[in-house]
């Protein structure tokens, strides 16, 4: 055990990097990537998945298929292939639930992995939220069909980028990385010339990334996701003014997150070791760039340029196509990338909130052996 | 706080794991990232549940048609009166989910069905529910105009209630063909937030307009039965003869009017082919004829096109209902009607933008026919009135309008220096 240990240093001191098979590790050392490959394939699933969903709500094709879980009385994956590929809002449909069920087992093997070659229980335990999470978010897309209910199609928008951040959160810990700079000492804590800092209690809120700045940028993204679900999901009988305001906080979150990003990027960009949180934070930014942008041509293909640009700015004729490709790709890929905008602020704030020594020294967590255990 | 607070709870209780052993063998505590503590929290499991049953307990409830109180003070109309005016137009027109055709109204109920109902498919594989998918999101379940996204729209969607269309190719009052209907779902409005329908099959497309039809010709009756009930007390409990004779069937008159008298009603723009000289010659003319006063152009477009004539404060037959005498009185009528008050600006030719269409057929029904429900007045003959200019006229006028237009893009402006402010053959007036 000692001999491996010592292998895995030198090799990281050599590459500056953990390599997969030196990584330190908390899992079985014969299967010792399996989790974090199983969780990178459900985020690579479920990516597509919310663009696939935003595609349904794009072209209101919810109710394309009246039942559910089968499919026109078919089984899921029974439904006739030149059925599926005939019409255009039944294939939307249809393809969401099997990739969604394709989610769903990968979920199910990504926890069974967890519980096999993991020993960190709370990673366990959110496996298990995880496939909580995809199921009903399974059940509350089915009861939006079966009940034709609206409210529950707008859950379902707003639960699905939750169990896109729960999958890249296990995706993060699950790495070689994370496991690597796990054992190492909190490079936001304390300069690292502190050994002792490893070896400290941690708390949140202590290091110099405050936690609330962290913590902010996930839970803003999202409640903008959330508001930008409401503008989704809207009632048809709902009286005029709703979404007026809804529009109004959706702008308003959407000028909050540059300005917790400016912050949160000031808080770190003197810090010498916070390397990993400060390069996804500038990945964020350029994500929300991205998504600004996109923002703002979701409103003109959705509800043509604004009284004040026509005014101020430009005259454009332009006419909107319902239902047209650029109508279509540019709000769902507004959708989307809002999704993918909070999987980056997911990963930020676990790399910055990482507590000193989370795990303390990796080879302490290395699943040995039964045989090495019983001889001691 | 929630996550700090949790953080040392769940510390204690990863015992077994979450103790790291230092070096000389002691153990720290291990604390693990906030969302990490936040989605293994027993809250995420209640929140599951909680979300399960409120699925569970929800069903589809079918929306009402939302009786037309535009402008009306809500205590003036009596519950009895509402009652008997919403019963009869239930009996005759049936409800959002399942319209009716009152006996001899051309409307074809197969369509309607079509575009009525919740948003879906049968287990058949038909489509329903298409006026929902496409079009209550900004014109509302009634046709209202009073959508949930109506209010950031500028203009604000058209009310289907009261019959009146701006876009249409008919003359003298008379209700739009379906082709107008259909033209204006096709081409959409461009500058505004009507798309164009184009990707959409034409059976659907016919199901949109024979439901367009549909509310609109509710939303009359619905107006009739208001104004005699409320306002000229109306026996009650109403009679359906009462109401299809006097309420409906001269409504559904007006609908057939120019469908079925087409060379009376209908105006078919014959666009001229001319050369450049001829097409000078035009603009010429049809400057002279925008700045008369017979035509009063100038008084909303202004002088030389650009929007800014002396009428400043102008409002659509939908908006100026809401404009009291002071502010006091616009700030109470307010409350009376769905949507704020929103004033109507001019077209500035130099834009390019026009609603209805840039084309200069487009431009030359605009002219003649007016926009209704606008103060932009119809200049056209028309049954029963010679009309301000004659067809001739009006093309000068569309030639002069849309050289105005050229004049104010890049390529307009090239065009005007090649061909000295003369419009090219790029509007299609010219020819080639």
């Amino acid at each position: 055990m000692n001999t491996t240990h010592s292998d895995s240093n030198s090799s990281l001191k050599r590459t500056g990097e953990p390599s997969a098979a030196t990584a330190p590790s908390a899992c079985n050392p014969q299967s010792p990537q399996l989790p974090h490959r199983l969780a990178w394939a459900l985020m690579a699933t479920v990516f597509p998945l919310i663009w696939m969903g935003g595609l349904v709500t794009t072209y209101n094709a919810g109710m394309a298929v009246p039942d559910w879980p089968n499919t026109y009385g078919y089984n899921l994956f029974l439904y006739p292939i030149e059925s599926w590929l005939k019409t255009w809002d039944v294939f939307l449909e249809h393809s969401h639930r099997l990739i969604g069920a394709t989610a769903g087992l990968l979920t199910i093997a990504l926890l069974w992995s967890l519980w096999v070659h993991d020993r960190r229980a709370v990673l366990k335990r959110l496996g298990m939220v995880d496939l909580i999470a995809v199921s009903l978010q399974g059940v509350l897309g089915g009861l939006r069909v079966v009940g034709q209910e609206i409210l529950l199609a707008n859950v379902h928008g707003c639960v699905a980028p939750l169990f896109f951040a729960l999958t890249v959160s296990l995706t993060v810990l699950t790495s070689p990385r994370w496991r690597y700079h796990a054992s190492r000492p909190n490079h936001a804590s304390r300069p690292t010339s502190e050994p002792t800092a490893s070896l400290s209690i941690p708390r949140v809120g202590q290091q110099n990334i405050p936690a609330a700045v962290s913590l902010a940028l996930p839970l803003v993204t999202y409640g903008q996701i959330v508001l930008g679900a409401q503008l989704r999901h809207l009632p048809p009988a709902l009286p005029p003014g709703w979404s007026f305001w809804w529009t109004i906080l959706h702008l308003s979150f959407a000028g909050l997150l540059p300005i917790l990003w400016g912050i949160s990027y000031w808080r770190i960009r003197s810090l010498p070791s916070a390397t990993i949180p400060r390069r996804w934070l500038q990945a964020f930014g350029w994500v929300l760039a991205v998504q600004i942008t996109l923002g703002l041509a979701t409103w003109v293909v959705n509800y043509n340029f604004p009284r004040w640009f026509q005014d101020w700015v430009a005259v454009i004729p332009y006419t909107i196509v319902h239902g047209g490709l650029l109508q279509a790709v540019v709000t769902t890929a507004h959708t989307a990338t809002g999704s993918l905008l909070l999987a980056f602020a997911v990963v930020y704030a676990h790399w910055a909130l990482r507590p000193a020594g989370a795990e303390g020294r990796s080879h302490s967590l290395i699943q040995r052996p039964r045989s090495e255990l019983h001889s001691g | 706080m929630f996550a700090m607070k949790h953080n040392r709870v769940s510390n204690h209780k990863d015992t077994a794991d979450g103790l790291s052993p230092k070096a000389d063998g002691s153990a720290t505590r291990r604390a693990w990232p906030p969302s990490f503590q936040i989605a293994s929290h027993p809250m995420v499991a209640w929140a599951t549940v909680i979300l399960l049953i409120l699925g569970g307990c929800s069903s589809y409830k079918p929306p009402d048609f939302k009786l037309n109180l535009e402008g009306r003070d809500p205590a003036t109309v009596k519950p009895v009166q509402r009652e008997a005016i919403e019963e009869v137009l239930t009996v005759l027109f049936g409800t959002p989910d399942d319209p009716h055709v009152p006996s001899g109204v051309d409307l074809d109920l197969a369509l309607l069905k079509k575009a009525a109902g919740p948003i879906g498919r049968d287990f058949t594989g038909n489509e329903r529910g298409l006026y929902r998918k496409h079009c209550a999101v900004c014109h509302g379940i009634s046709g209202d105009g009073a959508g949930p996204i109506a209010e950031m729209l500028n203009p604000y969607p058209r009310d289907f209630r009261n019959g009146v269309f701006k876009y249409t190719s008919v003359a003298g009052g008379a209700k739009p063909l379906r082709s107008d209907l259909l033209r204006t779902l096709n081409r959409g409005l461009p500058g505004t937030g009507m798309p164009s329908f184009s990707p959409l099959s034409q059976e659907d497309l016919a199901a949109l307009v024979e439901y367009v039809r549909y509310l609109s010709i509710r939303g009359e009756t619905e107006l009739f039965l208001l104004r005699a009930v409320v306002d000229e007390n109306e026996p009650l409990p109403l009679r359906k003869q009462f109401v299809l004779d006097e309420g409906v069937r001269p409504v559904d008159a007006m609908w057939r009017l120019a469908e079925e008298e087409p060379e009376k009603y209908v105006v078919v723009p014959q666009r001229p082919r001319l050369s450049p000289e001829e097409l000078a010659a035009a603009i010429e003319r049809g400057k002279t004829l925008y700045q008369e006063t017979r035509a009063q152009c100038t008084k909303c477009h202004g002088p030389e096109g650009r929007g800014d004539g002396s009428e400043s404060e102008l409002y659509d037959d939908w908006n100026k209902l809401k404009k009291g005498i002071t502010e006091e009185q616009t700030h109470q009528l307010a409350r009376w009607f769905s949507l704020p008050l929103q004033p109507l600006r001019p077209r500035n030719f130099e834009d390019g933008l026009f609603h209805g269409g840039g084309q200069p057929e487009d431009i030359y029904l605009r002219i003649y026919l007016g926009i209704p429900g606008t103060p932009m007045p119809a200049a056209g003959p028309a049954p029963g009135t010679p009309g301000v200019f004659q067809s001739q006229e009006i093309w000068d006028l569309t030639s002069y309008v849309l050289s105005l237009s050229h004049r104010g893009t890049e390529t307009g402006r090239k065009v005007a220096d090649r061909t000295g402010n003369k419009l090219s053959s790029e509007s299609g007036m010219a020819r080639e």
